[in-house]
């Protein structure tokens, strides 16, 4: 882009043409929180997710009955004012069960977000920045491992690790950690080309610093936005690996399985289903506005460069 | 035909080849030998002697491998342990019913999608964009089973406008199949439909800000033509890049949807045989579902490239 | 002038953005029958947004309230309702017809140039019968004079040349038959001696067609030389308009006179540069001989394409030495042999009696000895850090010795050195204009104590005004420290500002090597002179027409 014709280099969309939260020069706090004022996506997100980490954290303490504490005589009790969402089929209360699912639905994510980073960023960074054999060993690689539709993964990780969190946690390090490795080695890339790259070598940096001081901190901020959108996809999957019956196994609980266990009792005890899926589509979706307005910002970033 | 062609197709040969051999080990990796977990208490002697001799366990494991793989490629995909009935054969009634439901929830979903993301971009900012993206994040937190445990809620339960389970085949009763069918196929509509309209939006915004766009219209083509035609016609292979990849997910939520409804297609039937541990349908099954993602990843690429004038060039140049 | 004879008049036109910005605020003129007009502008000067808010082509997503009164042919087009008309007619013809700044992006990569002609036929009605539709679309391109109208038809955008695909807008442009035709930077992304057929085209189709038009760029020469008058826009607002001949000897607007300033004649003989026979006698810093830099093929059965073939060039230390030459001469691949970026194929350069080569353990010397000046300043520096940090990497790089405290002190006395004030040291790029960045990467490579300095088109990306300040740093730098510097460009008023010598170079190869003035006043190369001939110009000296 020259900066010959105002129509082009002046950005009309955004006054001034910079970005007041991926310009690092004003990532003062009363800008950042201006900067939230003007995406409210990213705002109302935080504002489901702040809370739910908290549950989960606190969770043990929060909880009014013991989640696995079962109350004979209450199976499949609806709502009342002892057990405010009701009680499940083996009368356990189903809010201090939905209390402690939320350690999985904030634990899965995490855990998952670090694994894949830590096979992801690695593979991509190199494959971008060496580019060659490397890189066309490793995007084959990824390309494969893509071509994995996640539940299938699932089905043939239980055949052979049986049910439960490891399956979980395995399948979706398996489904994911390829999407970050390209959108790394893909970032990396955009930023090796940029100019200020190479001007780097020409003031004679060595390889090392280049990667830290200049292709990291600029090539990270698309990997945050799909890790933010991941996390949220991973809840989803747990829940549903969970309702086969091929993840969290009872006693333990998460709210695919909470839901899984109601939609047997679909027309008897709708609070069963109702409760949980609320539940996950809240914090879905939060997740999901958190990532769009993170993906919002970046836009806005790539119109500035 | 040209290097890219050939080297997308040869990709997919290699990501075909290597879940062969991923999913052939499944059942070398089972917990315990695979005989005994087969049989189980039914592990005689006899039997197991003649189904090593049947399965030729007795020998190295890539003359089993490629045993197997000429067995697959000539039609045979074992037998079912739990109904005694060929893979094939049970492959060949239930497959077909997954694709039909797979297809008709697509379908469904690119009937909203692009009309409404083509919507959403020409009207970029408006109040019509906002309710529509923000529509589609709200769809795409929805689990499959969620939205398929309220439709049956719903329209199953309380209005009993459609059966909650059961199945009849298209051949036998079109209407029937089509009334059972209906809800399988609106809750996987349901969860693709967000992320595909946001696909095209995004598709679209990307071409509506060339500046072949402002040419179109300093020419004095008509708006709808502009957004239709000019952009539309660009936005289609990066659009189809994304639904070549949704498969995946649609496939997984066609498993879970066959699972809520009790539909009789093949997830849910590779489902049970999991529970069942029946391994020869539980084999078969994930890879027939793998190879039919993978070519249709292929076609859907190979499709993309040639739709680009600049990429097909070089596909005619180098013939 | 009497009412009849005004095609175009714009009265009062006022943009204003839904940011709160008013690119255009309060744009009055008239265009006479048969007119070209030149409107003129830096960068933000407002100059495109009132071409495209006249003609009802904001961009995609922006949303701006457009008022005043704009009448083409005695017509006036409905503004009043805020929002610009879309595609505007008088008659049957088009109000305009529009020619973009970047024609490769102005055409649709999915269709081919046939496809292209349909639309524009079907938008204005004109798809006609079939039975000779063909034929008119190939007379549209061969009115643009196309060679081979057929081929082109049925090629795609990316098929095309810069030139040919620019013809091919403007061919898009007349089929509305249109009454004024805007051109906003027509030429900017062509090179000279194709821009120069470019606008040469656009004269004769006005007077064929007897069209009015008007043209946007950011050259006062350009300007002058192609247009009876000219508008001067600076921060949204005329501040000066008149004939061309009157604005380029007496300028009344200080803007106007700043502008003319800064705009470099090259023909201009006050420009006259006295040798100093002291740099002279020096033996050359850096020299080149015979360098060749071939690419392998992209296909197989294509021969590898030789980018540099045999060039010799020396620099001395003291002097400027300009390497000159279009897009694809070879003089990029050129810079970065010189850089030791770029393998050589054969021949050698030399510095300080060590070979420059690509060998990662040679870096470190050979980047305290050359250092580069950037094309674009806007993606030149790092924007995650603050410019000082930039500058003290150089530092900490090339003089190893110097403690934390000295090599901030230092990063300070350099910014000194190229104008800028201390307190920037804690900026990022973002909060710089330009030119500003453009002297941060100049200080950043001082850092490293190069003896010579490789500036590859270090004024292409900055307004007029900006470019002369920059290079009258530059050449301040070469003299005070004794630089040696390569100027690689294409812009003749560049070199004329601040070269000492030139090297010309085409398809790879030295076509003519002189001293400045040489060159300008008596070129013997035949592509030099086409060269010289087509860079805007109101001094020529001499004219090569007749004798080519």
């Amino acid at each position: 882009m020259t900066a010959l014709d105002p129509t082009t280099a002046a950005d009309p969309l955004s006054p001034g043409g910079v970005d007041p939260v991926l310009d690092p020069a004003s990532a003062r706090p009363q800008r950042v929180w201006r900067q939230l004022h003007r995406n409210p996506k990213t705002l109302v997100g935080l504002l489901v997710l702040v809370p739910t980490v908290l549950v989960a954290i606190l969770a043990p303490w929060l909880t009014p009955y013991p989640y696995d504490q079962v109350y004979v005589g209450e199976v499949l009790g609806a709502p009342d004012a002892d057990h405010l969402l009701g009680t499940d089929l083996n009368g356990r209360d189903l809010l201090s069960r939905l209390i402690m699912g939320t350690r999985v639905v904030v634990g899965i994510p995490l855990v998952v977000g670090l694994l894949t980073l830590l096979i992801g960023v690695p593979v991509g960074l190199l494959a971008g920045y060496l580019r060659g054999p490397f890189d066309a060993v490793a995007m084959r690689v990824v390309d494969i491992f893509l071509s994995f539709p996640w539940l299938l993964v699932a089905l043939g990780l239980a055949s052979v690790l049986g049910a439960g969190l490891s399956t979980v946690v395995v399948t979706l390090v398996v489904v994911y950690w390829p999407q970050v490795a390209r959108v790394t080695r893909n970032s990396v890339i955009a930023v090796t080309e940029a100019e200020y790259v190479k001007a780097a070598a020409a003031i004679g940096e060595s390889r090392t610093s280049i990667v830290l001081r200049y292709v990291l901190r600029n090539a990270y901020f698309p990997v945050l936005v799909l890790l933010s959108s991941m996390m949220a996809f991973s809840i989803l999957n747990e829940a549903g690996i969970s309702f086969l019956g091929f993840g969290i196994q009872s006693p333990d609980t998460s709210w695919g399985l909470e839901l899984a266990a109601g939609s047997t009792y679909l027309s008897a005890a709708p609070h069963l289903v109702v409760f949980p899926g609320i539940a996950i589509v809240v914090v879905v979706l939060g997740m999901n506005l958190f990532a769009d307005g993170l993906g919002d910002l970046l836009s806005r970033q790539g119109r500035n460069r | 035909m040209t290097t890219a062609v050939i080297r997308r197709l040869g990709v997919g040969l290699l990501t075909l080849w290597v879940v062969s051999v991923l999913v052939f080990l499944i059942i070398h990796n089972l917990p315990g030998d695979p005989i005994s977990v087969l049989l189980r208490q039914y592990a005689t002697p006899e039997t197991r002697a003649a189904l090593e001799a049947l399965w030729g366990l007795d020998k190295p494991l890539t003359e089993q491998y490629l045993a197997w793989l000429g067995n697959l490629l000539t039609g045979d995909f074992g037998v079912s342990i739990s109904s005694n009935l060929p893979v094939g054969q049970i492959l060949a009634e239930r497959l077909p019913r997954t694709l039909l439901l797979m297809t008709g929830g697509l379908l469904l979903a690119l009937l909203v999608a692009i009309p409404g993301g083509m919507l959403a971009a020409s009207r970029r900012g408006s109040a019509v964009d906002h309710g529509l993206t923000t529509g589609s994040l709200v769809l795409q937190a929805q689990p499959e089973f969620w939205i398929g445990s309220l439709l049956v809620l719903t329209f199953g339960v309380t209005l009993a406008w459609f059966p909650t389970s059961g199945y009849v085949d298209l051949a036998d009763d079109p209407v029937g199949w089509l009334r059972h069918s209906v809800m399988p196929m609106l809750t996987i509509a349901v969860v693709t439909t967000g992320l595909l309209l946001r696909t095209v939006r995004a598709s679209m915004l990307t071409e509506l800000q060339q500046d072949h766009i402002l040419l179109a219209r300093s020419n004095g083509v008509r708006p709808w033509r502009v957004i239709g035609w000019h952009a539309g016609r660009n936005a289609v292979a990066p659009t189809l890049t994304v639904v070549g990849l949704q498969v995946g997910i649609l496939m997984s939520g066609a498993v879970i949807t066959e699972r809520v409804f009790g539909y009789p297609g093949m997830g849910l039937t590779l489902v049970n045989a999991l529970i069942s541990r029946d391994y020869p349908v539980v084999q078969s099954g994930i890879l027939v579902f793998a190879a039919l993602f993978i070519v249709t990843n292929t076609v859907v690429d190979v499709v993309s490239m040639w739709l680009d004038p600049r990429t097909r060039a070089t596909l005619q140049g180098a013939r | 002038m009497t009412e009849t004879d005004v095609t175009l008049r714009v009265a009062d036109l006022r943009v204003d953005l839904a940011s709160g910005a008013q690119p255009v605020e309060g744009v009055s003129f008239d265009v006479r029958q048969g007119e070209m007009l030149g409107i003129v502008g830096e960068s933000g000067s407002g100059k495109s947004m009132t071409l495209r808010a006249m003609s009802g082509l904001l961009p995609h997503g922006v949303r701006a309230t457009v008022t005043g009164s704009v009448t083409v042919a005695g017509t006036e087009l409905a503004t009043a309702s805020g929002r610009p008309p879309r595609h505007p007619r008088v008659g049957d013809r088009a109000a305009f017809g529009y020619v973009f700044q970047e024609p490769l992006a102005a055409l649709n990569p999915g269709f081919t140039i046939r496809r292209h002609l349909l639309e524009a036929l079907r938008a204005h009605g004109r798809l006609g019968d079939r039975s000779d539709r063909h034929d008119r679309l190939v007379a549209a391109l061969a009115d643009v004079r196309l060679p081979e109208p057929e081929r082109v038809l049925r090629s795609h955008p990316h098929e095309l040349s810069g030139g040919m695909r620019q013809r091919v807008v403007i061919a898009l442009a007349l089929i509305g038959r249109p009454h004024v035709l805007l051109a906003d930077e027509p030429t900017t992304a062509l090179d000279v001696t194709v821009a120069a057929e470019v606008l040469d085209l656009v004269q004769t189709l006005q007077r064929e067609h007897s069209l009015t038009s008007v043209l946007v760029s950011h050259d006062l020469s350009l300007v002058a030389q192609r247009c009876d008058r000219v508008l001067v826009m600076y921060g949204g607002e005329i501040v000066e308009s008149g004939a061309a001949a009157d604005l380029m000897t007496s300028p009344q607007h200080p803007y106007t006179q700043r502008l003319l300033e800064a705009t470099v004649d090259p023909f201009d003989p006050e420009l006259r540069r006295t040798p100093d026979p002291e740099v002279e006698s020096r033996a050359p810093l850096m020299t080149a001989g015979g360098v060749t830099v071939t690419y392998p093929a992209r296909r197989r059965r294509q021969d590898p394409v030789v980018a540099v073939d045999g060039v010799d060039v020396a620099v001395r230390a003291g002097e400027v030495v300009a390497v000159v030459g279009e897009s694809g001469s070879g003089k990029s691949s050129m810079a970065k042999a010189l850089a030791g970026m770029q393998p050589v194929d054969d021949g050698d350069v030399r510095l300080g009696g060590r070979t420059v080569t690509t060998d990662r353990r040679d870096r470190t010397w050979l980047t305290g000895e050359v250092q580069m000046v950037f094309q674009d300043p806007y993606s030149a520096l790092n924007p995650r850090m603050p410019v000082g940090t930039a500058i003290q990497r150089s530092l900490a790089i090339h003089q190893p010795a110097l403690d934390a405290a000295s090599r901030r002190e230092e990063a300070r006395r350099l910014l000194d050195d190229v104008g800028l004030p201390r307190s920037f040291e804690d900026r990022y790029p973002v909060e710089l204009s330009g030119g500003q960045r453009q002297r941060v990467v100049v200080a950043r490579a001082l850092a490293a104590q190069p003896r010579v300095l490789l500036a590859d088109e270090p004024t292409s990306a900055l307004d007029v005004s900006v470019q002369a300040q920059l290079l009258a740093l530059l050449r301040d730098l070469v003299d005070r420290r004794d630089l040696g510097m390569l100027l690689i460009t294409h812009d003749f008023a560049a070199v004329r500002a601040i070269a000492d010598r030139v090297v010309v170079m085409s398809r790879g190869r030295i076509v003519e090597a002189a001293p400045i003035d040489d060159l300008i006043t008596t070129p013997t190369d035949p592509y030099t002179r086409r060269l010289l001939d087509a860079v805007p110009s109101a001094r020529r000296t001499h004219t090569t027409q007749e004798s080519t």
